[in-house]
């Protein structure tokens, strides 16, 4: 066996959970730092017949980095640019090893960027998730809108018999195992295409006291929705109640003034030239006042490094529902949604979210993407007996999706976590490529046993 | 009350990134924002406005691309704005930023409280507002945490100084450099940052100051020239002392070097 695998003893032992708060076991664990020791480990794995979880930043939410016996390739070490190329355009190619995370490829770009700013579309909103757990399951953060382009140029894939694939954009097969959750193999470089910041960039943050009026907003907001709205995210009262107790404890959180409502609120973001952006923010007004908000209810700034702190308000839920489940007893696993309703409104699903475990008197936190109705429920149980009552909820609420034609699995992955809360109801589409993929590449399913099938 | 607060625009440091031969920081192409301690000095003015009434004018000294944050701080709230500008006033240390300052507020209604931010995050040095009160003959109280209207012409304010805390009145007009750590800026609404993009801002050149002379202003007026910033070497011999070797006695004869650094 090669001596770079390390038994998985107690100074291993955070490296068996990830942010779904499942805990697994392995036997052994590698830290690779380039494609040559991927291939040297692999190999050693393969002639012991070792299934391999693989790892990256740890940060998904669905388990899909939990080891359930085997090894742990964890990825974490190959974290080098190897490339930052040009267009005339000012797009960026930027090849990186798959351990790269969003903080690391932000200082990377920012580098050789100048004056004019990139940023990658689909970054998540954890900084520390790495590049590759970002293909891997084609997540998608606040910036990545509605359209399905991954801004993923190409990739270099180890299978489990040791064959080094170069994946590229309209080959067919890169499309295919982008999302397929680490089955097929390795990633051991990803290129992302990486494109100009607007020259003007607006944040907008509209408080609301009701949740009525904000769905009038949010209804006239998609009805005339202006062309530079870049990003449209729902933060429910719950998540604003809690980051308002956490706020003396959480940086993010320290640099906001008190929110001016808490009935809810809707985030921004207007990108374009500043003329267009000035107009467009002049429609968000009218929208907003016309829903009832005073002035004082309005936040806005400009420039991207105001726009960060007031991203972190919407960026802070992953964490202080974290926060939430670091408090309660060990081995319940976070309860999120990552479902659509196509054939309802905003207001239809939000209610449903606000309402349903309040029947329940479970805890709750909503937010999410607006425009195409892509909200996220993150449930708060406060012991096992509602553990389980919010489980029966999520599989309800995925029959519903279901039936609407809707996704019941997206970009938070299927993991080993919605594997088992949502057994039967999966997405089949994903499931099937996953299935057929994998039986291609990697067939005696060495990698992420656990995980998605 | 009439006050006017004095404002920088630097560059964002969070995101710079240091030069490894010489130290100093790579400004160009960084995004420029309103110096953050001048961000908590307007909010501790706006505040004392929304108070006792009057108005809050800001100036801020630099090239024209500084005007974007006097947008800002009358996106704020500010009432009106001045923008410090000329090619003679480039290359100002401290003490000539101050004196500029002092020759461009001489042409303003005077205001009565001068509010300062403790320090820019570039230049560091937090001496415009003391060099500032000096030169137009008003009282200067430093590290200003609350202000509160008192009777008559006079203002009752609480300062840090280390770990001493100082109440005290002080006579309007005054400067004060504001220090409260725990000030939130406010956070514009839409609407005040839309009519702020089209605010009018003042103008202040060399030849609108009661002194002319060139050689008061800009390199030529400044008594320092930073010649390089450089991180400090690290040093080379540490102690490291566990817990239960850490006494009074044995902290202070190893700052004394009554003790020899152990190898490590």
């Amino acid at each position: 066996m090669s001596n770079h695998i390390l038994p998985l003893d107690d100074a291993y032992t955070a490296y068996l959970r990830d942010e779904s708060r499942l805990t697994g076991k392995a036997q052994s664990i590698s830290f690779p730092t380039d494609e040559a020791s991927v291939l040297e480990q692999l190999e050693a794995l393969r002639q012991a017949g070792t299934p391999v979880t693989i790892q990256g930043g740890q940060t998904g939410i669905s388990g899909g980095a939990v080891a359930q016996g085997g090894h742990i390739l964890n990825l974490s070490r190959m974290n080098k640019v190897l490339d930052i190329s040009w267009d005339a355009d000012g797009t960026a190619l930027l090849r990186a090893q798959p351990g790269l995370t969003m903080m690391e490829m932000r200082q990377a770009a920012a580098a050789f960027s100048g004056r004019r700013r990139v940023f990658w579309p689909p970054e998540p909103t954890s900084l520390t998730a790495t590049v590759g757990g970002a293909a891997a399951t084609l997540a998608k953060g606040i910036l990545s809108g509605t359209g399905e382009e991954t801004y993923i140029q190409s990739l270099r894939l180890v299978t489990e018999d040791g064959a080094v694939r170069t994946l590229t954009q309209g080959d067919g097969l890169l499309e295919q195992v982008l999302g397929t959750e680490g089955l097929p193999g390795v990633f051991t470089e990803v290129t992302l295409r990486l494109i100009p910041e607007a020259a003007e960039i607006w944040g907008i943050c509209v408080f609301f006291e009701d949740f009525d009026p904000l769905c009038g907003f949010v209804d006239s907001l998609c009805q005339d929705k202006p062309q530079e709205l870049a990003v449209a995210e729902y933060m429910d009262a719950s998540l604003l109640k809690l980051a308002d107790s956490r706020r003396s404890t959480m940086v993010r959180l320290k640099a906001l003034p008190e929110f001016p409502a808490t009935g809810g609120a809707v985030y921004l973001e207007l990108h374009g030239d500043e003329a267009s952006v000035m107009a467009a923010a002049d429609k968000v007004l009218e929208l907003a006042i016309l829903s009832g908000c005073e002035d004082s209810q309005i936040w806005a700034v400009s420039g991207a490094s105001e726009v960060e702190r007031l991203r972190e308000l919407r960026i802070a839920a992953q964490e202080l529902v974290g926060m939430h489940y670091d408090g309660l007893e060990a081995g319940l696993p976070r309860l999120v949604t990552d479902m659509t309703f196509p054939q309802e409104s905003f207001r239809d699903t939000a209610a449903r979210y606000r309402d349903d475990p309040a029947e329940l008197d479970i805890g709750c936190c909503v937010y999410g993407h607006i425009l195409n109705n892509h909200l996220t429920a993150s449930l708060l149980p406060q012991d096992a007996a509602q553990h389980a009552w919010a489980v029966a909820m999520l599989r309800r609420w995925a029959g519903i999706s279901l039936s609407q034609g809707g996704q019941t699995a997206g970009s938070y992955g299927i993991g080993s976590l919605q594997r088992q809360l949502l057994e039967g109801l999966l997405p089949q589409e994903k499931l099937e490529r996953c299935r057929r993929v994998t039986q291609e590449l990697s067939p005696n399913r060495t990698f992420n046993r656990s995980a998605v099938l | 009350m009439d006050i006017l607060v004095c404002v920088k625009q630097v560059p964002s440091v969070s995101e710079g990134r240091l030069d490894r031969k010489t130290g100093t920081l790579l400004r160009a192409d960084l995004p420029a924002v309103l110096n953050p301690y001048d961000g908590r000095a307007l909010e501790m003015a706006l505040r004392l406005r929304d108070q006792v009434g009057g108005t809050v004018r800001v100036l801020t000294m630099g090239p024209p691309s500084a005007v974007a944050v006097l947008r800002e701080a009358v996106a704020m709230g500010a009432d009106s704005a001045v923008l410090v500008s000329d090619a003679g006033f480039a290359g100002a240390d401290a003490m000539a930023t101050a004196y500029t300052l002092s020759q461009a507020i001489r042409t303003l209604p005077q205001p009565q409280l001068i509010v300062c931010g403790r320090q820019s995050t570039d230049g560091d040095t937090g001496q415009v507002s003391g060099a500032l009160a000096a030169f137009l003959n008003l009282p200067f109280a430093s590290g200003v945490d609350t202000v509160t209207p008192a009777e008559g012409d006079e203002l009752l304010l609480e300062q840090r100084m280390g770990r001493i805390r100082v109440t005290a009145r002080y006579p309007l007009p005054c400067v004060i450099s504001a220090e409260n750590e725990t000030v939130v800026p406010r956070i514009p609404s839409l609407r005040l940052r839309l009519s702020a993009a089209k605010a009018q801002v003042t103008q202040r050149k060399l030849e609108d100051f009661q002194d002319t002379d060139p050689s008061r202003y800009g390199t030529a007026g400044s008594a320092t020239r930073v010649v390089r910033t450089y991180r400090p070497p690290e040093t080379v011999g540490k102690a490291i002392l566990s817990e239960s070797e850490v006494t009074g006695q044995a902290l202070l004869d190893l700052i004394l070097g009554k003790e020899a650094l152990p190898n490590v």
